[in-house]
């Protein structure tokens, strides 16, 4: 597979009058799932209508497969969009407007009918729902039919703007067993949610912004590293606990601590560590020195949620 | 370097070209703007109008023709028109020019600007659908996913556009076609057809001309608002605002407040186009006679109009479908 990058902004930047919606960002998106996150008017929508062709920049370059998306049908070919917004026309049938779509990106009259049920099919939406207007349909049947106008074309990169919202759960882990086996066959996944655990154990790489900013990028595990830079958060069973975090704060390493002391978690501690570097450094000699015996350790720091809370302190 | 391979199609079948596209949005607003209730009532009275009008020009070929079954009927049953019809005839012989020419050049005058005409049905017809046009993919915010797709702004106003002129060929052109074919049918000559050709000239040049000019005012108005109501509104709005400013302009004889009017700048662009005026002059030359009554010279002081006024009146629509693209530029993006 191909490892150049899908995505590529170079000091990208849209202001919307004197509101800055992007900030003078770079970063490369690359194939496979990534997650956009960021906190309300981190400047996610903007960056999401840049790519997807329907915002021009004010300065800067973004380019998507190396060309700008802007007024491009070249590139917009390659992209599939599901929006955040309820974009459907209620007076249509499902089957009927996705028909439609499908001629739009092309497809001959006589393939679309086909075309339409393999994709309706794949999103798992019931044949009972194909001919009912789309007025009638439930938020969750709503966001399949968004999803199934997204892959119509079979795009190369797929842009979803908080996709699972409305879905109930099982409706949740079959759109997220849907993308990870597109990202499998080789599609661009870019999923804009707020909700963070999803993200967590569904994109590999993620994207932090925060006030039209980048304030991280990458892999989830590479964003972890750069966090231990700063402080830890971690678990350690020893065999005493009063004695070692003594001897931690004399070492000048520990930020805080509370004792999980209890007959499960014997000798258990939550530890805020000051410098993880040094702390992995000194810990064996620590150890050794005192005579503390460790069962256990290991980072609490483990969920994007965490990752996202520290990178927008 | 672009990393887009152009051959690539993501799945196997051919991909249709930009045309293709175009062609599906405006075969969509078209399907759209049928299916709103009472439209299929206006395009069978505009149809039936031409059927009606049709007729009545057939019968008029018909008396050109003394072996004719209706030149017959006419000479021996309706007993006011035995001397009219072979006078008629006579003068058809001597005369086409004027005789066939000019009475449908004045018919398809009267008949494609009139009040009850397939114009007026033609409007009727566009503000029922100007909620299907632009202001439905507005209110529903379809318009962030038709443009997400592979077709530009300019695409998607095109295809529409493409729409609005198949729905007045529907309403307007086609019924117009098909009274100047009724008319002609069973021609006792052929040179029927080059006499009644001008008129069709005229008639279809200034019917393509309105079709693009309220097609853009249609579109323009469907994109000014997505709430499908006010966009009727401001339709009929737009709409009384000609008449009104026409009357005011016409009783007050301010010449400008007429032009600031659409209908009265069309009604120019027709004049201009029809030359009935022209018509009239040569009737008075051939035929000194005729053309001394005072309806005639009402009629033709009425009619007279200079290049001036036309030049001025093509300003003005111009700057009506200028304003009406301007709104589309505005008003067709994702937010």
């Amino acid at each position: 597979m191909s490892t150049a990058p899908v995505i590529q902004a170079t000091e990208l930047s849209r202001w919307y009058g004197i509101v800055m919606g992007l900030n003078n960002i770079s970063f490369d998106i690359g194939p496979g799932l990534t997650g956009l996150v960021g906190p309300n008017g981190a400047g996610k929508s903007t960056l999401i209508k840049i790519i997807t062709g329907q915002l021009r920049s004010s300065d800067g370059e973004l380019t998507v497969f190396g060309l700008r998306p802007w007024n491009n049908p070249d590139v917009l070919r390659e992209i599939g969009f599901c929006p955040e917004d309820d974009a459907l026309p209620d007076h249509l049938r499902a089957r009927t407007w996705l028909r439609g779509l499908a001629m739009l990106s092309g497809i001959a009259p006589s393939a679309a009918p086909e075309h339409v049920d393999a994709i309706l099919d794949r999103v798992k939406l019931e044949r009972v729902h194909w001919e009912k207007p789309l007025g009638q349909f439930s938020k969750g049947m709503r966001q399949r039919v968004k999803l199934a106008q997204a892959l119509l074309h079979h795009p190369r990169l797929l842009v979803l703007d908080e996709p699972m919202n409305g879905l109930d759960p099982m409706g949740r882990q079959e759109v997220q067993s849907i993308l990870k086996q597109l990202a499998a066959e080789g599609t661009a996944v870019l999923i804009s949610s707020h909700i963070l655990h999803e993200l967590e154990t569904l994109c590999p790489e993620i994207l932090i912004l925060n006030w039209g900013r980048v304030i991280a990028s990458g892999s989830q595990l590479a964003l972890q590293r750069r966090l231990q830079g700063v402080e830890a958060n971690l678990h350690v069973r020893c065999s005493d606990p009063a004695r070692f975090t003594r001897v931690l704060f004399e070492a000048d390493l520990l930020l805080g601590f509370d004792s999980t002391d209890t007959a499960d978690d014997e000798g258990g501690l939550n530890l805020r560590i000051k410098n993880p570097n040094r702390f992995s450094e000194s810990l064996v000699d620590l150890l050794t020195e005192h005579d503390i015996a460790l069962h256990e350790l290991r980072s609490r720091d483990r969920s994007l949620q965490d990752i996202f809370e520290k990178m927008t302190e | 370097m672009a990393l887009i391979d152009s051959s690539y199609t993501h799945r196997d079948g051919e991909t249709r070209g930009i045309n293709y596209r175009r062609w599906v949005i405006a075969q969509a607003t078209l399907t759209a703007c049928l299916k709103v209730k009472g439209m299929r009532w206006v395009v069978w009275s505009c149809w039936i109008y031409a059927f009606l009008q049709g007729i009545f020009l057939f019968g008029f070929g018909q008396l050109m023709d003394p072996s004719s079954t209706v030149y017959a009927f006419i000479t021996e049953n309706l007993g006011l028109f035995k001397p009219i019809a072979p006078m008629f005839q006579g003068w058809a012989e001597e005369n086409p020019r004027i005789a066939i020419g000019m009475t449908y050049n004045l018919f398809f005058y009267i008949f494609t600007g009139a009040i009850v005409s397939t114009l007026t049905l033609s409007l009727v017809a566009l503000g029922m659908a100007i909620p299907r046009l632009i202001t439905s993919d507005l209110s529903s915010r379809a318009i962030t996913i038709y443009s997400s797709k592979a077709v530009s702004r300019l695409d998607y106003c095109l295809g529409k556009f493409g729409g609005v002129m198949l729905l007045l060929t529907i309403t307007w052109l086609g019924p117009m076609l098909a009274t100047w074919l009724m008319g002609n049918l069973m021609a006792p000559k052929i040179s029927f057809f080059w006499h009644t050709a001008p008129a069709l000239l005229h008639s279809s040049m200034f019917v393509l001309a309105g079709m693009i000019f309220l097609g853009l005012m249609a579109l323009g108005v469907s994109a000014m608002t997505s709430s499908p109501r006010t966009a009727t509104s401001i339709w009929v709005g737009v709409l009384l605002l000609g008449v009104v400013l026409s009357g005011i302009g016409l009783s007050s004889k301010n010449e400008w407040l007429q032009y600031l009017s659409f209908w009265f700048d069309l009604e120019l662009l027709q004049r201009w186009i029809f030359n009935i005026s022209g018509d009239f002059k040569e009737l008075s030359a051939e035929y000194p006679g005729i053309t001394e009554g005072d309806i005639f010279k009402q009629m033709k002081l009425r009619l007279d109009i200079t290049a001036d006024n036309v030049a001025v009146a093509i300003t003005c629509l111009s700057l009506l479908g200028g304003a009406a693209l301007l709104t589309l530029y505005k008003k067709v993006k994702p937010e």
